[in-house]
């Protein structure tokens, strides 16, 4: 026998110890202290186990003995059955065996495309099944859309009716065997490109160009089957039944890793990502896109060492607009209470050690379970998810029950404000994962719904508050990629951005505060693509001289341009332009069209062609 | 038998069964009572068969007393489990099966995580159990003769076919660490759904 003991021994002669009981587990850290009620529980599964054998043994016995005559008769029916059954063998064997000999290739012919019908008659009755889902209420129509972008004025007032649920379908096929999967589906999108990656069954589907069919045809739909014996729930998933997406191959190549939470960056170039490691937790990872041999690839994926921490779970990484912070949530154990943790990339380009966003006075940040970060574009406003129950969790802070939705945003001196509920998506289940889909102006979260069943959907978009939208507003059209470098970066043809009505004063070549806010976006933009220069064309609407009204776009145009110029652009990138009123959006006939021609239009010039 | 009787015999492993027979005599009467109360027929044997497990680990207890007649102990305890089962399956009418997800998040509560023991719920307790049952009949032997038979490692190896009480031992000790691995990996994943 050893001398030392094995893990495993020092638990069970704590457990033997007459005077145990759980308050005595206080001096061990948590993760040893789950490790020994983990233990203790299995043994004492084991026992019941154990015993419910015996006592389904009694029981049957006992029936059997109750039902002896009953025995009999069951008996002597099992018996006459297997006779007929017997005969009907020989008969059928004696008609049947010559002409299946004769005609086997043509009987397997025959089953596949049996087989191949019976696929079809599936599949078509899953897609029955989806448009009578659709049919039932569950689906919004077009008004719907066009009426809450109007009415969504503030994030937080959201109403709660703007929420869509992505499909729901019914739960014809069941997976292979009845373990919990851990097959979260979360979706990350790109600001600037409008690319979309999906995580899906621990893969990645890269998706280009999306439309509203797409988000209608994401759907994860968890089913559920409480089983009487042992009471269990099994769970019971299907997907990827529209998704057709381009699948990111590289990180999870034999498909034995566990990845889940993906980010992308603005540029759509840079993926984050959770990946479980050798010793059970999760580590972030990253993968870069380049051009080779004419095609973008994705790299090797490494591992983002900076970030990472032994034994902590690092989840749900989110990459800043400028891709200079990354915000994530970091858990010390499995079952312990997630922290959100920011780093910045230093000069070099590397992680500085990451910091907990600081508990604020009130204690509302970081001070319950904070998971899943989410950093708007403005990289100022961190949307997440919490749960604030039982003693001790902050002053005012509320919580529709489980996970809910919060905002802060940060402030002067780098401070956090005081968590904002963000009452119109939540409820008293659990919502989490936020994101944004630019290109749709909708906004994406996950809830486990409250209404009966056994089901677990994740997906709901919302359109994007009218807050928001000022970020959203390039609609870049067909795009094309370029080296440069080794990177990539995209050109555009059109109009590529614009600055609406509120960057200047009125009759005034001077910047609002909100027209600095939105040039720093297009400054980012020149800053990240240095090859690029950019033509800055100014339009008026028709109110005023016309000469005036020249004179004023083309001191607008320079106004741009100077601000740009105090931030360190080269002056030979910018090209200034006035066109007065000659060239409306829309016609002068009303002060919504006015306003709407009051505008600064943006142009990408790329100097390599 | 005796209230003490039944005690001893719960006791003891070789034992035990007569006085599983014994307590199992009551089933149909507890099954109408429970029935009487609202319960299906069909979830009677559930509740019965968990009722004894409970009065069986009570009876461990070296300082279990029993004042009432066995059956009318046993019929307690299914009042209990029958109640406790109706409050749960209400709120899972209301809150679906996130119920478990408040069970664990909130025993996963910063504050409250020293004095709870999150494999006990439900949903784990139904893991732990699929995981015991896959692990294989030799080590369902091993751990059921050393933990519910309490059978030495010495007699295990021999009435198992081990060469010696030591591999016996380290058998046992691989088949257990095995079943924790399992069991954390897959608990892990009931809280993954959450981030």
């Amino acid at each position: 026998m050893s001398p030392h003991l094995t893990e495993i021994e020092k638990i069970e002669q704590l457990l033997e110890q007459e005077n145990f009981n759980l308050d005595s587990l206080n001096d061990f850290s948590i993760e040893k202290k789950q490790e020994i009620l983990l233990q203790k529980q299995l043994v004492e599964e084991i026992i019941n186990l154990q015993i419910l054998e015996e006592l389904e043994e009694i029981h049957n016995q006992r029936n059997i003995k109750n039902n002896s005559f009953k025995k009999r008769i069951y008996i002597f029916a099992a018996l006459l059955f297997l006779l007929s059954c017997i005969g009907i063998y020989f008969v059928a064997d004696s008609i049947f065996n010559p002409k299946n000999e004769i005609h086997s290739e043509d009987s397997i012919q025959n089953e596949i495309e049996l087989a191949q019908k019976n696929d079809l008659e599936n599949n078509k009755r899953i897609e029955n099944s989806i448009s009578q889902t659709n049919k039932s209420g569950l689906s919004w129509n077009e008004n719907y859309i066009i009426d809450s972008l109007q009415n969504s004025l503030d994030i937080v007032k959201l109403e709660k009716a703007k929420i869509r649920r992505i499909n729901i379908i019914d739960t014809a096929k069941k997976g292979n065997d009845n373990y919990y999967y851990n097959h979260k589906f979360s979706i990350t999108t790109s600001i600037e490109s409008n690319e979309i990656i999906v995580c899906i069954d621990n893969s990645f589907f890269y998706v280009k160009s999306v439309s509203y069919d797409f988000v209608d045809s994401l759907y994860s739909v968890w089913y559920g089957k409480n089983s009487h014996e042992h009471n269990e729930i099994t769970l019971y998933r299907i997907f990827d039944y529209h998704i057709k997406g381009e699948q990111i191959e590289i990180v999870n190549p034999d498909g034995k890793n566990k990845i889940s939470t993906p980010s992308l960056s603005a540029d759509g170039n840079t993926l984050f990502y959770s990946k479980k490691n050798t010793k059970g937790d999760y580590d972030i990872w990253q993968t870069e896109r380049i051009l080779q041999n004419g095609k973008p690839t994705w790299q090797e994926p490494t591992e983002v060492k900076a970030l990472n921490q032994i034994k902590s779970y690092e989840l749900s990484p989110s990459i800043s607009a400028d891709g200079k912070t990354i915000y994530f949530s970091r858990k010390p154990n499995a079952t312990g209470c997630g922290r959100i943790y920011f780093s910045t990339k230093n000069e070099f380009g590397e992680w500085n050690e990451p910091k907990m966003i600081p508990i604020s006075d009130n204690k509302h940040v970081n001070y319950g379970c904070d998971v899943a970060p989410y950093i708007l574009p403005d990289g100022k406003i961190l949307l997440f998810s919490a749960q604030r129950t039982g003693g001790g969790t902050g002053k005012g802070v509320k919580n529709l029950g489980l996970y809910d939705i919060y905002m802060i945003q940060k402030q002067e001196n780098d401070k956090w404000s005081e968590m904002e509920h963000i009452e119109s998506i939540n409820s008293d289940s659990t919502e989490s994962s936020f994101t944004v889909l630019p290109k749709e102006n909708k906004i994406y979260f996950s809830r486990i719904p409250t209404n009966g069943g056994y089901y677990f959907q994740y997906g709901h978009s919302i359109p994007i508050p009218k807050q928001l939208q000022a970020f959203f507003l390039p609609q870049k059209e067909k795009a094309n990629l370029i080296s440069q470098k080794n990177k990539l970066i995209e050109t555009f043809t059109g109009k590529d951005f614009e600055l609406n009505d509120f960057t200047f004063d009125s009759n005034s070549a001077l910047l609002t505060q909100n027209g600095k806010e939105n040039l720093e976006r297009i400054l980012l933009f020149l800053n990240e693509n240095p090859a690029v220069s950019l033509q800055i064309i100014a339009h008026t609407d028709n109110e005023g001289d016309n000469s005036y009204n020249q004179i004023l776009s083309e001191k607008r145009a320079k106004s741009v341009c100077q601000f740009l110029e105090s931030k360190g652009i080269d002056k030979k990138r910018l090209i200034p332009l006035g066109k007065g009123e000659t060239e409306p959006k829309l016609k002068n006939t009303n002060s919504e069209n006015k306003a709407k021609n009051r505008r600064v239009e943006f142009f990408v010039i790329d100097k390599m062609n | 038998m005796e209230n003490e009787i039944v005690i001893q015999f719960l006791r003891e492993p070789t034992k035990r069964k007569k006085a599983l027979e014994y307590l199992y005599q009551s089933f149909e009467k507890t099954s109408k009572g429970l029935q009487r109360l609202g319960a299906e027929e069909n979830q009677t044997k559930d509740i019965f068969q968990e009722a004894i497990l409970v009065f069986y680990h009570q009876a461990q207890k070296l300082d279990f007393k029993l004042t009432s007649q066995p059956s009318t102990y046993l019929f307690g305890i299914c009042q209990n489990i029958f109640r406790n089962k109706k409050r749960q399956e209400a709120r899972k009418n209301t809150l679906s099966n996130t119920d478990f997800l408040i069970e664990f998040s909130d025993k996963t509560d910063f504050e409250n995580q020293d004095n709870t023991n999150i494999y006990k719920s439900e949903e784990a307790i139904s893991v732990l159990r699929k995981i015991l049952i896959q692990l294989g009949e030799p080590c369902k032997k091993l751990l059921t003769g050393y933990y519910v038979d309490k059978f030495s490692m010495k007699e295990l190896a021999e009435k198992l076919g081990y060469n010696s009480d030591s591999t016996a031992k380290s058998q046992k000790y691989k088949c257990l660490q095995r079943a924790k691995k399992m069991a954390q990996n897959q608990l892990e994943n009931l809280q993954i759904i959450l981030l």
